[in-house]
Formats: C-alpha cells, sequence, structure tokens
C-alpha cells in the first residue's frame, strides 16, 4: 500500500471519527478510531524506518499509547466509578493529540516526497 | 443529636455554596445550638461559624485554573483528612464543588464517617455515568430541583428533595424597593439588563456579545436603556473595560442583583441560578451560554437535556431563547431582545410559563428541610448502628 493511501485513510478516518464523535455513534467511532490509528502507525513505520528507533517510540507513545491509556481509564471509569477524579479530560488528550499526530505525518510525508 | 457527633465537617468551595453552606448552618444550628462546624468555605460559612482548616476564598476550580493549584489541593485534601483520623465528625457535608469533595467524600466513607451531599453538581446534564460515584461515595444526595430527585432515585442514591435554597435567601434579603425605583427613574422606555455571570471567564466571554447585541438593539428601540450587574465587586474594573466605547449609554451596577431584575423589562443572562432569580421575579430572558469551538465539540455527546436553561429543563420546553454558542451572536441575541420588549403575546406566555415553574418550586424552607434531613440520617446512622 502506498504511502500516500495510508495518509488519506488515516486523514479521512479522522473526519469520520470526528463526525460520529459529535453525533455519538460510538461504535462507527470506536472502529474509526482504531483505523486512524492503525493507519497511523502503520504509516510511521516507514516514513520514519531512516530515523532512529526512538523517534518511531516516542511518537508511538505520545501519540497512541498516551491515548489510549486515557481512554481505557475513562471507559474503566464510565462503567466501574473507580477515580475521585472527572477523567473526561481524556477526551479533550485524544482530540488535542489526534489531529497534531495527523499533521506530523502529513508533514513528514510532504518532506520524505520532496526529499525523495 | 449524640454527643459524639457535635461536630460536623462542612465543605463548600464556590461563592453560591459558601451562601447555601451558611444558610444550612444557621438551621444546623436552631436544631442544636451544641453543633460546631469544621471545614472548608469561605466568609460567610465563617460569619455562621465555621471553624475554617483552610481559606478556600481565592480558590477556584474552573478548568485549567484547577491545575495550576493541585499542589495546594493536595495539601488542604491531607488536612481535612487528618482532622476526619483526629477528631471523628459526626457527619460530612459537602455542598456541590464536586472537583474536589468527591475526594472528601472518598476518604470520609473509608473512615465510616456518614456523608451527605447537598447542592450536587450537574451531572444529570453533563456525565451521568457520575451518579454511580455518588452512589459509591455518598449515604444521602439532598437535591435542590425535582427533577434530580427522579434522576438520582433512578441511579440507586438515597435522595432527598429539599428544594432550592436560593428562595430562602430571597425571601431572607428581600428586595430594596427604593432602589428599583431609582433604577427604573420616571423615564420612558424599557430597561433590558445584562447579568453576565459571576465569573470571570463568563463575563469575558459573554459580556461583549451582550454589549454588541445593545448596539442593535438600541436602533431598534432608540428608548431602550440598559443595565449591566456586576455580581461581584472584583469584576468591576473587568466589566468596566470590557463595555467602554460600546456606543450604547449604560450604567453598571455592583450586587443588587434582585433589584436591577425587578427593575428590568428584559434580562438577558448567562445559564445558572440566576436564571432562577429572573424567573422568581415573573421577567422575561435571554439565555446563553459561550464556549470555545473546541469546548463545544468535546462535550456535545455528553449533554443529556436539550436544555442549557434551568427554567427550560424545569419546564420541559422552551419557554425562553437560549443558545448554547461558540461564537458571537449578537444579532440572535437583538433579534429575541426586541420580539420580547415589543411582542405583548410573546411577554405575556413567557411571563405565565415561569410563574407556572415558580409556583412548584419558588417555596422558602430549602436549608431547614436539608439541616431535618441531615439530623434524621444521624439518627438513623448511630442509633440503628448502636
Amino acid at each position: 500500500m502506498s504511502l500516500s493511501v495510508l495518509l488519506a485513510i488515516a486523514a479521512a478516518s479522522l473526519a469520520i471519527c470526528a463526525a460520529s464523535y459529535y453525533y455519538s455513534r460510538i461504535k462507527l467511532f470506536s472502529f474509526t478510531l482504531i483505523l486512524f490509528y492503525a493507519s497511523s502507525v502503520y504509516l510511521d513505520s516507514f516514513l520514519f524506518a531512516h530515523c532512529p528507533s526512538i523517534v518511531f517510540i516516542a511518537m508511538v507513545t505520545l501519540f497512541v499509547a498516551a491515548p489510549f491509556a486515557c481512554l481505557l481509564i475513562f471507559a474503566l471509569d464510565t462503567h466501574f466509578a473507580l477515580f475521585c477524579s472527572d477523567t473526561s479530560f481524556a477526551l479533550v488528550i485524544i482530540w488535542l493529540l489526534a489531529p497534531v499526530f495527523l499533521v506530523i505525518n502529513s508533514i513528514s510525508y510532504l518532506v520524505k516526497m520532496l526529499h525523495g | 443529636m449524640a454527643e459524639t457527633n457535635k461536630k460536623i465537617f462542612i465543605s463548600a468551595g464556590e461563592s453560591s455554596g459558601d451562601i447555601h453552606g451558611a444558610n444550612l448552618m444557621h438551621c444546623l444550628l436552631e436544631r442544636d445550638p451544641g453543633v460546631t462546624f469544621y471545614g472548608l468555605g469561605k466568609e460567610k460559612m465563617r460569619q455562621a461559624g465555621l471553624h475554617s482548616l483552610h481559606d478556600m476564598s481565592k480558590k477556584s476550580l474552573m478548568w485549567l485554573h484547577a491545575l495550576t493549584e493541585i499542589s495546594t489541593f493536595w495539601k488542604i485534601k491531607k488536612e481535612c483528612v487528618s482532622f476526619f483520623r483526629r477528631e471523628r465528625p459526626g457527619v460530612v457535608i459537602l455542598i456541590d464543588y464536586c472537583g474536589f469533595n468527591f475526594h472528601l467524600a472518598r476518604a470520609a466513607k473509608k473512615l465510616g464517617i456518614p456523608v451527605v451531599y447537598y447542592v450536587c453538581p450537574q451531572i444529570w446534564a453533563h456525565g451521568p455515568w457520575r451518579a454511580k460515584k455518588m452512589k459509591k461515595l455518598v449515604d444521602k444526595v439532598i437535591v435542590i430541583y425535582p427533577f434530580e430527585k427522579a434522576f438520582y432515585d433512578k441511579a440507586g442514591v438515597p435522595t432527598f428533595y429539599a428544594g432550592h435554597p436560593l428562595f430562602d435567601e430571597i425571601s431572607k434579603i428581600g428586595v430594596n424597593e427604593d432602589m428599583v425605583s431609582r433604577l427604573m427613574k420616571p423615564e420612558a422606555g424599557c430597561i433590558i439588563s445584562f447579568l453576565p455571570g459571576s465569573r470571570k471567564q463568563e463575563i469575558v466571554r459573554l459580556l461583549p456579545m451582550f454589549l454588541r447585541s445593545a448596539l442593535l438593539i438600541k436602533q431598534a428601540i432608540p428608548s431602550v436603556r440598559f443595565i449591566i450587574s456586576c455580581n461581584d465587586a472584583h469584576h468591576l474594573d473587568l466589566i468596566t473595560a470590557l463595555a467602554k466605547d460600546v456606543g450604547v449609554p449604560y450604567q453598571i451596577v455592583v450586587g443588587n442583583a434582585h433589584e436591577i431584575i425587578k427593575a428590568s423589562d428584559l434580562c438577558m443572562a448567562s445559564a445558572g441560578t440566576v436564571t432562577l432569580q429572573i424567573a422568581y421575579f415573573r421577567k422575561p430572558m435571554i439565555i446563553a451560554y459561550k464556549i470555545s469551538l473546541f469546548g463545544c465539540f468535546v462535550v456535545k455527546p455528553f449533554l443529556t437535556t436539550p436544555y442549557i436553561g434551568l427554567v427550560n429543563r424545569l419546564a420541559g420546553k422552551m419557554i425562553v431563547p437560549e443558545r448554547l454558542m461558540y461564537r458571537d451572536n449578537a444579532g440572535w441575541l437583538s433579534r429575541q431582545a426586541i420580539q420580547l420588549t415589543s411582542d405583548e403575546r410573546k411577554r405575556s406566555d413567557c411571563v405565565r410559563e415561569l410563574s407556572a415553574i415558580m409556583e412548584q418550586i419558588a417555596k422558602p424552607g430549602a436549608s431547614a428541610r436539608a439541616a431535618e434531613e441531615i439530623a434524621t440520617l444521624l439518627r438513623h446512622y448511630y442509633h440503628d448502628d448502636k
């Protein structure tokens, strides 16, 4: 699969994910969120193939593992009322980081295209 | 109350909670003059006899501001928990402010101290899953709106509906009729008042939009006069700066919210308790609430009620115009204001609906009923244990 197709899938899935979140379509939201992260991580593995592996690990930790951890905390709190603090901040983190992740990947893709 | 239960811990963070806390303390003292109060509160609760463990006057749990004070809140919590261990208060009463008070509830519960939540956070509007936390952390919830009882009953939380303590406050303070007359003056033309809220963030977001709508209203109704309510003297400079060069004459009034409302023909207000005050005086109103586009996006899936205004929520239908906004909509505000001031039928419909709601809920004595319920809970809690 070409990099441009992967980037297009990531961008489209994020847009659908945002719309399904806004209109509370939970199944579609979950599916497109997973699709966004899967395609973005796969794209990253090519875009950052020539960089030290720490760059790829840092990207995945910050932009994938952290939001998923937050989402897990939120889901557990919603179902089992585990925490005294309000965990809806998890959604703020996801919606702050996901577009940044896409922008970084888009810039990296353009740089890769321009410099061969 | 039994001798061991004479110490009551009470915690309120916001200014409104401070007023309701002070009224509740007076009622508890009337029932049993031997009780002593310890905890967290502001000026009014201290005047009512609170032995304050920490000064909450300048504390805020609004959004990111709370993050800057995490270490302070952590210290306050530790002080409170060590007080629970040392003194074992008969009951812990928490007033709103759930971002912090839930932590105190958990600590008290762990130590086997009964917890009462009075004036609950509006979790029925945004985040109903938090009712599970209430069930886990609290022995009794004392609610102030009738629909809250149904919400908590459904979640299996022991609930008592006491009514809104705001009406105790209104009946206690009354209205200064001289002030109302002075505000009305013997001048022709209607009065529109702006009540943009008590928090700095709300004022900054809403007042400039209200004032832009004032310009449009003035063009349509030249005789109209405007009053800006400054609820807290600390915000006077901010309000003066925001209202500078607005291009319409206005008057800023510090405090005296009831008098401003009574003198007005129409109020433009932030969503919140002030809308109940306006409804109490049967004045037509427009409710606006403004958040950022990002904020609007994030919270939208969690909004469980189609209404942001309490009066509309209480009526179960749109009886006054309201709008949740993420961008300036002065045009909409001015259109609604012009309609509500010039269309007599619309005004009377609005006033009739507000009267119907107020006849149901505007009953003083909420604080006394809440105090009675707390005393009953303690009787059961300690005597049943024995």
